[in-house]
């Protein structure tokens, strides 16, 4: 940012401002005005107090899901890269197989770790996977849409030098579909999350998913909160490295945060 | 022209065109699909766990529609909360866009909160949301507005602050206010972007409901794929599952037909 | 040097086929300067695509000295091609963008000398053109105009005998065009090389070549081949010469 100084502190100023009024206002409307049940919306000490208390537990189990889930984004960048390129390599390859693919990603991809758990008996592992498996096809799509965004005059300047298929990859098509690329894995981070806690949530034994549903039995809204705002600080983490990594390789272009 | 018979006929023969122009443009797709199917009955049928751990074909079948009045009730439970999620997260989405658009310094206070809760995974909420609204339909229901609403939320936002300075400038020589720049000019030119969102908010709101539905101990397509799965009546898991994606498809299908008959499509 | 015999191009089958082009006839001999002008959608850069071997003519053949520019045996380092709109690589420096087709040809071994001789080509094209000090500049700080420079260098640095330019100063303001139209015809003089360009502006088709093409459309044809009877070297004046207004009126006749 190279703004005026008046006009940064107004940037990092009002959020600034936002993140103190949410918490004011939640600890006025539970603390002072007691406006909640502790099992509706506990007072934000309660849930600082609650992480306390049991806070290498909690961390033990954020452990256990963030790292299957980064471990499931992995896998799933890696597959999605390597397959991408294989499909864009063949129009009527990779004309056949797109319904296919929007189509898999479409339907809620969730729906099979149930299924996925039944099989495969560790559980971490089992995380993993779904999360692997729901992360791969939004990144899968992003990335065949990122080196199909190559313009036609490009393609025909390269062919007209004589250039070879890996040097049209090369020189053009993987730096042009890099913002595709990069928009897809901050999808990516949060759908693998996604999946690694709903494995919890089906598979039980372990994790943020496991400790969530303990925190649903007992109606105990201070530990979920504070799951929530550990695991949403973990993945707002990953974003924002994910983003810093993009404004560095994509020198040429202004990124944003996240682009819609 | 001689009535109603013809013009039956004639969509008739529309229609079959219609069809030839997509099998003829689909075939392998469709080809790829009946290997998959091909190959999952080779499977089964060479793993020598049998049907209870990868069920035939003729299995899958039998053993769903076995217990097809259990599917049956489930499949409506979890449309009908389908549907109540995602028509509450348009109305909701859209609403809060329009307003957080209206007003920079709500914006911008807002942004953090806003950036957190994007990044959220959100079905980390869905505990929390069955406490709030009970474990049940309201619950399922309320989960899967709130997972929902971000994609229309956001690409409402996208659509409503996008209008190019012309349209500004525009608006200030008829002398609009900020009011009939809005309702004029802005909400209409952020359709596009609304829809898109809307689109996505289809999926996100069958998410929402199949995983409130896992861990809600009810009623529903999620609750019974866990627990058939539980039961090792895999030839029911696979069916459920895949009738889910049926549903899916056909919701997905119809809902977008219907945003694109009613929107202008700009692309 | 380039022969165009009995080309025609079709795409699409039975009913709903659309022929491009059809009847195509022309010589272009060495160090001719050649435009092709004709309406919107007449076929003209689908002519320019099937000399720069992009397109398989449906009929007949195009051969640079004897040999089909299909044909496996044919130089990819003998044509050259500028667009209407600079194709730059944007994470790349403007003489990294002039190099972009010598490290695609030194890979496939199409070229005849090494490296460095062509760095130096790009030095000195950079300069012939005006752009000395933007060597390593990015497309984004360019304007439209020296973006479209270093295109022309891009398809330069190998030194094609043949340059085929796509309309290339349509997207720029009147001035710069002119100034650039004079700057062709002094790189033209100074390298000796073919040119076929298409252009829009009547004007500038008079201004630069030896002969100008009149195209038809739907099917694409050539109405006449003019021949442009004005000296050379061509300064900014002969623009208002008798001969030259008579020309292009003449091309101008064929448009109303």
């Amino acid at each position: 940012m190279s703004a005026r100084p008046a006009h940064r502190l107004r940037r990092l100023g009002l959020p600034l401002v936002g993140v103190l009024l949410v918490a004011g206002v939640w600890l006025v409307a539970t603390d002072v005005l007691s406006l909640f049940g502790p099992t509706v919306l506990p007072s934000p000490i309660k849930v600082v107090d609650e992480f306390l208390r049991i806070r290498e537990l909690i961390l033990d189990h954020v452990w256990i899901t963030f790292r299957a889930g980064l471990l499931g984004f992995l896998l799933a960048i890696g597959l999605a890269l390597v397959t991408g390129m294989l499909v864009t390599l063949n129009q009527r390859v990779q004309d056949t197989l797109m319904p296919l693919l929007v189509g898999g990603n479409t339907v809620p991809r969730v729906a099979v770790a149930p299924l996925i758990i039944f099989y495969i008996d560790v559980t971490t592992f089992a995380s993993l996977l779904i999360a692997a498996w729901v992360a791969y096809f939004p990144i899968l799509i992003n990335v065949i849409e990122g080196l199909e965004s190559t313009s036609k005059d490009e393609l025909d300047f390269l062919s007209v030098v004589g250039a070879s298929t890996w040097q049209e990859y090369r020189f053009l098509k993987i730096p042009n579909a890099l913002p595709y690329i990069f928009d897809g894995l901050k999808i990516g981070i949060i759908t693998a999350m996604v999946g690694a806690i709903v494995g919890e949530f089906v598979a039980s034994s372990e994790g943020v998913g496991y400790l969530a549903l303990l925190g649903l039995q007992d109606s105990n809204v201070a530990l979920t909160l504070a799951l929530v705002f550990l695991i949403g600080i973990a993945t707002t983490l990953i974003i924002y490295a994910i983003y810093l990594l993009e404004a560095r390789l994509m020198f040429w272009q202004d990124t944003s945060l996240f682009s819609e | 022209m001689s009535g109603t018979s013809t013009q039956s006929e004639t969509g008739g023969i529309e229609a079959r065109a219609e069809l030839g122009r997509l099998l003829s443009r689909y075939w392998t797709t469709l080809l790829i699909v009946v290997l998959l199917f091909v190959g999952w009955e080779a499977f089964a049928r060479i793993t020598p766990r049998g049907n209870n751990y990868f069920p035939t074909l003729g299995f899958t079948v039998e053993q769903t529609l076995g217990s097809s009045d259990l599917l049956l009730s489930s499949l409506q439970s979890t449309a009908t909360a389908t549907v109540l999620a995602f028509i509450f997260s348009v109305l909701l989405g859209v609403t809060l866009g329009v307003v957080f658009s209206q007003f920079v310094t709500v914006r911008e206070i807002g942004m953090p909160v806003l950036i957190f809760a994007y990044a959220l995974p959100p079905v980390i909420l869905a505990p929390l949301f069955l406490i709030w609204f009970g474990i049940g339909l309201n619950g399922v229901v309320a989960f899967g507005t709130w997972v929902a609403v971000f994609p229309v939320f956001i690409n409402t936002m996208t659509g409503m602050t996008q209008t190019e300075e012309e349209f500004h400038h525009l608006g200030e020589i008829y002398g609009a206010t900020s009011w009939q720049m809005l309702a004029y000019i802005r909400i209409w030119k952020a359709l596009p972007h609304i829809s898109a969102g809307t689109k996505v908010a289809v999926q996100s709101s069958i998410v929402g409901v199949i995983v409130g539905e896992f861990i809600a101990s009810g009623s529903g397509m999620g609750y019974l794929i866990v627990l058939a799965a539980q039961r090792a009546q895999l030839g029911f898991t696979y069916g459920t599952i895949l009738m889910l994606i049926v549903f899916t498809v056909s919701f997905y299908l119809v809902v977008t037909n219907l945003i694109d008959y009613i929107t202008p499509h700009v692309e | 040097m380039i022969s165009i015999q009995d080309v025609s191009k079709r795409y699409g089958e039975g009913e709903e086929a659309v022929q491009a082009l059809a009847d195509i006839n022309v010589g272009i001999a060495e160090n001719e300067f050649i435009s092709i002008v004709g309406p919107s959608g007449c076929g003209k850069t689908t002519l320019l695509h099937l000399v720069a071997g992009l397109l398989d003519p449906s009929s007949g053949r195009i051969k640079v000295d004897d040999t089909d520019v299909q044909s496996s045996d044919f130089q990819k380092s003998s044509l050259g091609l500028v667009f209407q709109h600079p194709v730059l690589l944007e994470w790349r420096t403007v003489q990294k963008n002039i190099m972009l087709p010598i490290q695609i040809m030194q890979r496939n071994g199409d070229l005849e000398e090494d490296i460095d001789y062509y760095r130096q080509r790009s030095r000195e094209l950079i300069d012939l053109v005006g752009l000395e000090g933007f060597e390593n500049s990015y497309p984004q700080e360019l304007s439209g105009g020296m973006q479209q420079r270093v295109s022309i260098c891009q398809s330069l640095v190998y030194d094609p005998k043949i340059l085929l330019m796509d309309e290339p100063f349509g997207s720029l303001d009147a001035l710069t065009k002119d100034h650039l139209n004079e700057e062709l015809l002094d790189i033209w003089r100074e390298t000796s090389k073919t040119i076929l360009f298409i252009t829009h502006d009547l004007d500038e088709a008079v201004f630069l070549s030896d002969r100008v093409l009149v195209m038809s459309s739907r099917p694409g044809k050539i109405l006449e081949d003019v021949h442009v009877d004005l000296p050379r070297p061509r300064t900014s004046e002969v623009r208002g010469s008798e001969a030259f207004i008579e020309t292009s009126s003449h091309l101008y006749s064929y448009f109303r």
